[in-house]
């Protein structure tokens, strides 16, 4: 169980995330939907421990978030960070094999050379082995990351597995390829949470969607539950069209035209501007 | 395993200054005489090798993990404060001995310079730490920050010591800055050991943390690490080891910036590797730098830090070239 209770974080009195609840059951995978800055990546923070809650608490099967240890951490939750900057030219191996850092010593056991082979190959970055991180393009190098991250809890009973914007750069095959991964995962026990930018994958996938808008999580249900014209509109401010996929029986949003920006209108507004200070 | 590679390639060339010497003293070449030798490898080779040996490494490998914590190619042990702190108190000790450090000089003797040299090096980097301090945790851009402006302030005040000094004093110092092991003996040699032996056993057994910190602070802590603790190890234990080879040798540059470069270029990114094959590589370098810096003038010697540069750097440009395909800064 992942459970959050009144979990509130402020920088210098400035709000970014205010009474948010839930409990996440192993099994579940949870999608993370919401405008820029309605803070999800912080809400993700704060469950991997990076971030202190400043009220609140976070527990994970049935402990406090900071009672344990950084390597008992490690070893039962992962996160996939937004942005990934490496310094330094490690190849695509040795960077998945950093994932298994917290489970051996010194020199890796046959797990962890498995867990690494595996996980590569799920990824499809197996035939990328030798090639340095830094040559990768956008989408590759989130592929390594995904089975550096994946490497990390693998073959563990019950882990956390946190996602942000997993999928952000990569194309479209690989994007319904690591969801439905992410799905197998959750099926096999895990805990997966996600960040996601596109609702129509997050409702194909996810069990539960939490909707987020400055700080709060607003709603919280199945894909069908919360989806619909109002709550999209609340939430982003945009009108769509929610229908049902006739393929997937999956909830389908279709937002209708949004107006291109009125730049003609911008730039004659200020021409009249300029006549009428001509007039006066 | 390092350290008898290293003895490996400096035994070659010692057996040569052997021949040339014996070819030298001319007079000795038909009967050679193993006290006077003797003599001379225990007292005189023995030491220097070994020192450059040590400084070599310390400088090397302090080079990798310097690197390593500030995410940085260019970073370097001088960053940090070391080098700058160090020469500002060893050229005031130079200038104002007779005037100032009288007492100390008795107390401390010949070894008056070295002492202060590593006081100075430890004050620069506890004094760029201490400015670092985010709530209570060191922060990396605000530390490099921090290590220019420190350079930058000993730098100047070493400039206006210079300028106050005299004709004699001003050539000490410059040659001090430019580095040399000529004030090699065995007690430099004992002094030495302990703290480059930690920084070369101890920092291996952060290789691990710190190929995490390649992908960011945080992302290492997820992987289980703990980067405050690292990053105050490693700088505790590289500004130990750069302190005592800068205490003894002066300033020699180029090695601890371009050694873990080009080690890296060699064999890859894994610090479980490039750390000791810096100690190492640092070692060779500075142990052959040494003997052409000795050799090349005899019976004068050249300042060793104007010989790893010169020596050094096409190597390093020629590996850059090689390799430019490779490397992305």
């Amino acid at each position: 169980m992942l459970i959050a209770e009144n979990l509130t974080y402020t920088i210098k009195k400035h709000i970014i995330l205010k009474g948010v609840n839930f409990a996440i059951r192993p099994g579940e995978m949870v999608g993370l939907l919401g405008a820029n800055g309605a803070g999800k990546s912080s809400l993700i923070k704060l469950l991997n421990g990076e971030y202190t809650p400043t009220a609140g608490l976070v527990n994970l099967c049935g402990n406090n978030l900071d009672t344990y240890s950084v390597v008992s951490l490690a070893k039962m939750r992962a996160t996939m960070a937004q942005q990934h900057r490496v310094s330094a030219d490690f190849t695509v191996k040795e960077i998945v094999m950093m994932g298994r850092y917290p489970h051996y010593n010194h020199q890796p056991q046959t797990a962890d050379l498995e867990a690494v082979e595996q996980t590569m190959e799920l990824c499809g970055v197996s035939h990328l082995e030798d090639r340095s991180i830094l040559s990768l393009s956008g989408g590759e190098s989130q592929r390594v990351h995904l089975a550096r991250v994946l490497a990390q809890l693998w073959k563990q009973p019950n882990a956390l597995l946190l996602l942000d914007e997993p999928i952000s750069a990569m194309d479209i095959k690989f994007q319904h390829q690591t969801l439905s991964l992410a799905r197998a995962l959750a099926d096999h026990g895990w805990i997966v949470v996600a960040v996601l930018h596109d609702i129509n994958l997050a409702a194909q996938y996810a069990d539960r969607l939490f909707l987020m808008k400055n700080g709060r999580k607003l709603m919280d249900g199945t894909p069908s539950e919360v989806l619909n014209s109002r709550n999209i509109y609340t939430i982003f401010g945009i009108d769509a069209d929610v229908v049902l996929n006739p393929t997937t029986l999956h909830t389908y949003i279709v937002p209708k035209v949004v107006r291109p920006l009125p730049l003609d209108f911008l730039l004659k507004k200020e021409k009249i501007v300029d006549n009428s200070q001509a007039v006066i | 395993m390092a350290l008898s590679l290293s003895f490996g390639a400096f035994y070659i060339p010692l057996k040569e200054i052997w021949l040339n010497m014996l070819q030298k003293v001319g007079l000795f070449r038909a009967t050679p005489i193993d006290e006077l030798y003797g003599g001379v490898i225990d007292l005189v080779r023995w030491p220097r090798t070994l020192l450059g040996v040590l400084v070599g490494a310390a400088l090397g490998i302090s080079g990798a993990a310097i690197q390593a914590i500030f995410r940085n190619p260019l970073a370097e042990p001088g960053l940090i404060g070391v080098s700058a702190g160090a020469s500002l108190v060893a050229a005031s000790i130079i200038a104002f001995e007779t005037m100032l450090f009288a007492s100390l000089g008795q107390l401390f003797g010949h070894y008056l310079l070295a002492v202060g040299a590593f006081a100075g090096a430890g004050i620069a980097t506890w004094m760029v730490y201490r400015i670092s301090l985010h709530d209570g945790k060191p922060h990396i851009g605000t530390m490099i920050l921090a290590g220019v402006a420190i350079n930058a302030l000993a730098g100047s005040l070493t400039g206006l010591i210079s300028f106050l000094s005299d004709e004699q004093q001003l050539r000490t110092i410059t040659f001090w800055m430019l580095g040399s092991l000529g004030g090699a003996s065995w007690e430099a040699v004992w002094t030495m050991i302990p703290f480059v032996l930690l920084a070369v056993a101890g920092l291996p057994f952060l290789a691990k943390a710190l190929n995490a910190f390649a992908l960011g602070e945080h992302e290492a802590s997820q992987l289980g690490q703990n980067p405050q603790r690292i990053k105050i190890l490693v700088i505790i234990l590289s500004t130990m080891a750069v302190g005592a080879a800068v205490s003894v040798s002066g300033i020699i540059g180029f090695v601890g910036l371009l050694v873990p470069h080009a080690v890296r270029m060699l064999g890859g990114s894994d610090n479980r590797y490039v750390l000791p094959a810096s100690a190492l590589l640092g070692s060779i370098i500075l142990t052959v730098a040494d003997l052409i810096a000795r050799t090349i003038v005899i019976p004068s010697e050249i300042p060793i830090g104007v010989v790893t540069a010169l020596l050094g750097t096409p190597l390093f440009l020629y590996i850059l070239i090689r390799d430019k395909k490779k490397i992305i800064v």
